[in-house]
């Protein structure tokens, strides 16, 4: 089996099974006084440091939730903790259906959700801060686009936010953790999943500064936190340490190796007269956008599929017939109808990019 | 005439739209307009046949139909309305 589908989630890291498992047998209730509850709490604890310690954060500005959509929910419907301050959101069209949905919510209780144009898949910086009004509350933009593997420049556009102090910036990174360096010094929300670097499906977090006071999506005791309610679940936290910091620890090389492996992929396809690749030199190596032009992406899936080499059409959580995010980088409809996703990860090996080839050359002559 | 539209939570046309819509609906009070949601009411839905790519819009009256798929321009929809209301 060739797996080419990390962006859309990862296998469990046995080193991070094995974490969940040691985990497990920490029985007591974190917020039980007795020795049983202390031992999973100081389990707890020492995964936030480490987390915190990872992403350059304070541990106090850690929520913890089931991943990256309920962290999604809880920034943006949070925000109506903020309605005093004002209605007006701006976003992007290349956001997660878990940004969009939210939005919908909170734009059925009037607030105005506006999108910020793009330049080449990416946000228009100068524009964006044009739109700003006395009214905007939030800012929601995406660090990586999951088709594209476009980066945003989420720092740049923090930087600039910072000079409108009413404006709460959220940035779903859920495609950029684990993958690459992310400064979330001037992003006030952040959002990511565990399953998307080698971690375990079930647990995510929101990242969020301390100033920030959102209306919790589950009230109850405190927690962890008090902006999400319930036991601590101790071996997910822990687990979601392992996943990050393995992730991390050899960041640099994991670039370079994956970016090679990019590179190769895409000399190799882009030799292919109806080939297109639409991932861009702001593209991450770790997605690799092509289109076949004349052949529908489910097709060349399930071609490939028949060779056991697993790789994906738009976004999981979308559907149409177009790509939003191709069509955002190529304004061609042949492209953004007839695009697949190829994703890498620091696991991917050479051979499987040539098996993915080879596979690929054979669907090809047969179906174009 | 009657206008039927179609939209999803998760779809960003359809959400970039709103803003269109409400203007729409406050300058022409007396349009039928229908909203279905693409999930949540799936019987209703079907009987459009709509597709996968949202929103969609069905202009209907007398019989006729027209639709428009994907995000639309206000004057897009607004040239629609003339049409229907001078037929």
């Amino acid at each position: 089996m060739t797996y080419l589908d990390y962006s859309a989630t990862t296998p469990i890291d046995e080193e991070v099974l094995d974490t969940f498992i040691k985990a497990s047998k920490y029985i007591g209730n974190p917020n039980s006084l007795h020795k049983l509850g202390l031992e999973a709490k100081h389990l707890i604890d020492a995964s936030t440091k480490q987390i915190a310690n990872i992403l350059n954060v304070k541990e106090e500005e850690i929520i913890y939730t089931s991943g990256a959509s309920e962290a999604n929910n809880l920034a943006i419907k949070g925000i109506e903790n903020y309605t005093n301050r004002g209605k007006h959101i701006i976003t992007t069209q290349l956001e997660h259906s878990s940004i969009y949905g939210p939005l919908s919510y909170l734009s059925e209780k009037g607030y105005e959700v506006e999108m910020a144009p793009l330049k080449e898949g990416r946000v228009d910086i100068d524009a964006l801060e044009k739109m700003i009004t006395d009214d905007t509350v939030l800012v929601s933009i995406g660090a990586v686009n999951s088709e594209t593997g476009v980066r945003q420049p989420i720092e740049e556009i923090g930087k600039i936010l910072k000079k409108y102090p009413k404006v709460i910036f959220h940035s779903d990174i859920t495609q950029a953790v684990g993958k690459i360096k992310v400064d979330l010094t001037n992003i006030d929300m952040a959002s990511f999943a565990a399953h998307k670097f080698f971690g375990i499906k079930g647990i995510g977090a929101l990242i969020k500064k301390e100033k920030i006071k959102l209306t919790p999506l589950i009230h109850g005791g405190k927690s962890t936190t008090i902006y999400r309610s319930g036991t601590p679940t101790t071996q997910l936290i822990a687990s979601l340490a392992k996943a990050l910091r393995l992730s991390y620890e050899n960041i640099d090389n994991d670039i370079k190796h994956v970016n090679n492996l990019a590179k190769k992929l895409k000399n190799s396809l882009s030799s292919y007269e109806k080939v297109y690749i639409n991932s861009n030199e702001y593209s991450i190596g770790h997605i690799v956008n092509i289109s076949i032009i004349g052949v529908k992406p489910e097709t060349m899936l399930h071609a490939l599929e028949e060779d056991e080499i697993y790789i994906s059409t738009q976004s999981a959580c979308s559907t149409g017939e177009t790509s939003k995010a191709v069509m955002a980088l190529t304004n061609d409809i042949d492209r953004s109808s007839s695009s697949i996703r190829v994703s890498l990860s620091r696991k991917t090996t050479e051979e499987e990019i040539d098996k993915f080839l080879n596979s690929f050359d054979k669907c090809y002559k047969k179906l174009v | 005439m009657k206008i039927i539209r179609i939209n999803a939570v998760w779809c960003s046309g359809c959400l970039s739209m709103k803003k269109i819509w409400k203007e729409i609906e406050s300058e022409y009070p007396d349009l039928d307009i229908v909203s279905y949601d693409y999930d949540f009411d799936k019987r209703e839905v079907q009987k459009y046949n709509p597709g996968k790519v949202l929103p969609v819009i069905i202009f209907m009256k007398d019989g006729k139909e027209t639709r428009l798929i994907g995000e639309q321009k206000k004057e897009t929809i607004l040239k629609m309305i003339g049409e229907y209301n001078e037929n």
